[in-house]
């Protein structure tokens, strides 16, 4: 729901978008202040600034490799994504029941929950890779999050790190990656699911298979990990 | 100071929290950096203000929003006062831009933050930009308007629709509703 502002200042905007970005100056921001504590619209308009220029912070953090690469290699670019078609329809075409078990029909949804927490640098990738996971865009996901440092990895960034590698058809990077989400974390059975999903990927059933016996019968994920294992099972007859 | 007898009735000093607290939050934070001593100086300033509302009133000719902003002030430089003594390097009381990130990051929620940058990314390249001049660079209209070489009121014109853009697409995305409905700009 929309209202019409009434106060001039909110109307108008400057005052707000300057003091947000932090370029009004500090007369301006000591009147503007003590008008701010009795104004609810002024107020709004402060907390709705504050988002888009996170959400605006965000979507311009580093991208790790952009420019050189729109740039200086899309000489080879263009056949190469030919190339690179024509290898994905051979190998949909010629893939065996194991390694279409091991499709990922639907990625895991993420909440939105952060996962790093803090606010360096190596969050900000983080946070870059997850929007990118969130959009569907798998490859930036893969690229982003893999260029956090190996020591400042969760077990959250992690395991979508293993799904996006997964969901780009990088099966044995994505089996690395899964493997190092740890037991105790709340990622612990779904990485097992999509470890199990990166082996058969890889032809590998019975590694699959162990990685499904991992899922613990109880979790929500449990009862897909039972039907997946069937269904292996089922294909190596 | 006015006398005891000039002093707010109570329902309106009992008032002051609901009505102060929003603006004293965003305030704070500002200065401050992070939401715990911001939380902590905003009780406080409270706290102070009802006292000294009840004991002597509000100085004639002092509207009440400066008034509580002064002590506003006066507690959040206790607090810059407490971090420097305590070797604190991490606030900078003479800093009038706000750093990489703001510290009205605080004000918002991570999951909003994400829900916004993912609207903030579907936006067209020209809103964005018009956004980024606005609210990360901090740029005046007229200065905008001069660059672009169009008139100060359609730059604001397109700055209140790029906003409204964005609070549809809000409306739009799941669980975008309560960003949503904020007031809208009629310019």
């Amino acid at each position: 729901m929309s209202e019409i502002l009434t106060c001039p200042i909110a109307a108008d905007g400057e005052r707000v978008h300057r003091y947000v970005a932090g370029t009004l100056e500090l007369e301006n921001v000591t009147q503007f202040e003590a008008h701010l504590l009795g104004c609810a619209e002024c107020q709004a308009a402060v907390r709705e600034g504050a988002a888009v220029a996170a959400a605006l912070r965000r979507i311009s953090a580093p991208v790790v490799g952009a420019g050189t690469l729109g740039r200086r290699r899309l000489w080879w670019a263009v056949p190469l994504t030919v190339a690179a078609a024509g290898a994905l329809w051979f190998i949909t075409n010629r893939e065996g029941p194991l390694a279409k078990l091991g499709r990922v029909a639907e990625a895991p949804a993420f909440a939105g929950v952060p996962v790093r927490g803090d606010s360096d640098s190596a969050s900000r990738l983080a946070d870059s890779g997850m929007i990118a996971y969130g959009a569907g865009q798998y490859g930036d996901a893969a690229r982003l999050l893999s260029a956090v440092p190996e020591e400042a990895r969760t077990a959250g960034l992690r395991f979508y790190l293993g799904v996006s590698l997964l969901l780009t058809d990088a099966a044995r990077d994505a089996v690395r990656q899964l493997a190092d989400v740890s037991a105790d974390s709340p990622y612990a059975a779904e990485a097992h699911f999509y470890r199990a999903k990166a082996w058969l990927r890889l032809g590998q059933a019975d590694s699959a298979l162990a990685e499904l016996d991992a899922v613990e019968a109880g979790t929500s994920i449990g009862a897909h990990a039972a039907a997946l294992a069937d269904s292996v099972k089922e294909a190596r007859r | 100071m006015a006398s005891a007898d000039a002093a707010l009735p109570d329902p309106a000093v009992a008032d002051l929290p609901r009505t102060l607290a929003g603006g004293l939050e965003i305030v704070a934070i500002r200065a401050l950096g992070n939401s715990d001593d911001a939380r902590d100086a905003v009780q406080e300033t409270l706290a102070r203000a009802l006292a000294a509302i009840r004991s002597d009133g509000i100085p004639p000719g002092v509207a009440l929003e400066a008034y509580v902003y002064g002590i506003a002030r006066h507690v959040i430089a206790d607090v810059h006062r407490r971090h420097a003594r305590d070797g604190d390097p991490t606030i900078d009381p003479g800093s009038l831009h706000a750093p990489d990130p703001s510290p009205l990051d605080a004000l918002i929620q991570h999951e909003e933050r994400d829900m916004v940058a993912r609207v903030v990314a579907t936006l067209p390249a020209a809103d964005r930009e018009l956004l980024e001049r606005c609210f990360m660079r901090g740029e005046r209209v007229a200065s905008i308007a001069a660059q672009l070489g169009e008139p100060a009121d359609r730059i604001r014109k397109r700055k209140s629709r790029a906003i409204e853009r964005l609070r549809e697409a809000l409306r739009r995305s799941p669980g975008g509703h309560e960003t949503a409905s904020l007031p809208t700009v009629t310019t």
